[in-house]
Order: structure tokens, then sequence, then C-alpha cells
């Protein structure tokens, strides 16, 4: 069975001037060591990390989406995906 | 045609990049 990754619970994301902006609550503290902007494409795929995606799934809504081809989607998804997980901001299951 | 036109409908292609924040002590 694939693994699918989800955004962690304890974040909060917002849009400012046009960058996703990315900070984790730990507790009930920012920790403003670990604040994180994503670019377009990530942002794309950020949003559908809100619900568990596999990698499967992140690189056909990143080729719907992006003028891409399917193989380079793919090796930049995964690339993605494991920035995220060494930073904290997704998990897989 | 339909393919063409989906195709320049799609969004500029950029690699997915995070960028980690990191702020001083003052900041």
């Amino acid at each position: 069975m694939a693994v699918s990754y989800k955004q962690r619970a304890d974040l909060v994301a917002r849009n400012i001037a046009g960058e996703t902006i990315v900070v984790p609550i730990r507790g009930k503290l920012v920790d403003l060591q670990k604040i994180f902007a994503l670019n377009g494409s990530a942002e794309h795929l950020w949003k559908q990390l809100e619900s568990a995606c596999t990698m499967e799934q992140l690189c056909s809504g990143l080729a719907e989406e992006f003028d891409v081809d399917r193989s380079q989607a793919e090796t930049d998804v995964r690339e993605f995906v494991e920035a995220l997980l060494e930073a904290g901001l997704v998990e897989g299951n | 045609k339909d393919k063409k036109i989906q195709h320049a409908q799609k969004r500029k292609y950029e690699k997915p990049r995070i960028r980690a924040i990191r702020l001083s002590a003052d900041e």
C-alpha cells in the first residue's frame, strides 16, 4: 500500500503578500525559528496535503495545474515531500 | 485544438520549493 502524506496538525499557514508562510505552533507557542515560505507550485501541493495524499496523487495534481511533464513532476514532488518531512511539516503513514 | 487550449490554460511551472526563514534575536 502506498504511503500517504498529510500536513501536521500543529501548523498555521497564511498567504502574505502572495507568498504562503507556514508557522509551526508547538504547545501554545509559535516556533519563530521554524518559519517557512512556499512558492506557487509548492503552495498548490501544500493545499493538496490538507488531506492525506500519496505521491501519485500529488504528481497528478501538479501536472493538472502546471505545464510540466509527468516525469519531471514525479522527481520534483519526491524531493519536495522529502524536504517537508525533514522540516517536520508533514507526516507519512 | 482542445488539447492546445487546455495546455495554454495551465500555469507556468516552477519547481516546488520550501524556504526556511530564520529570524534574528532582535526580529
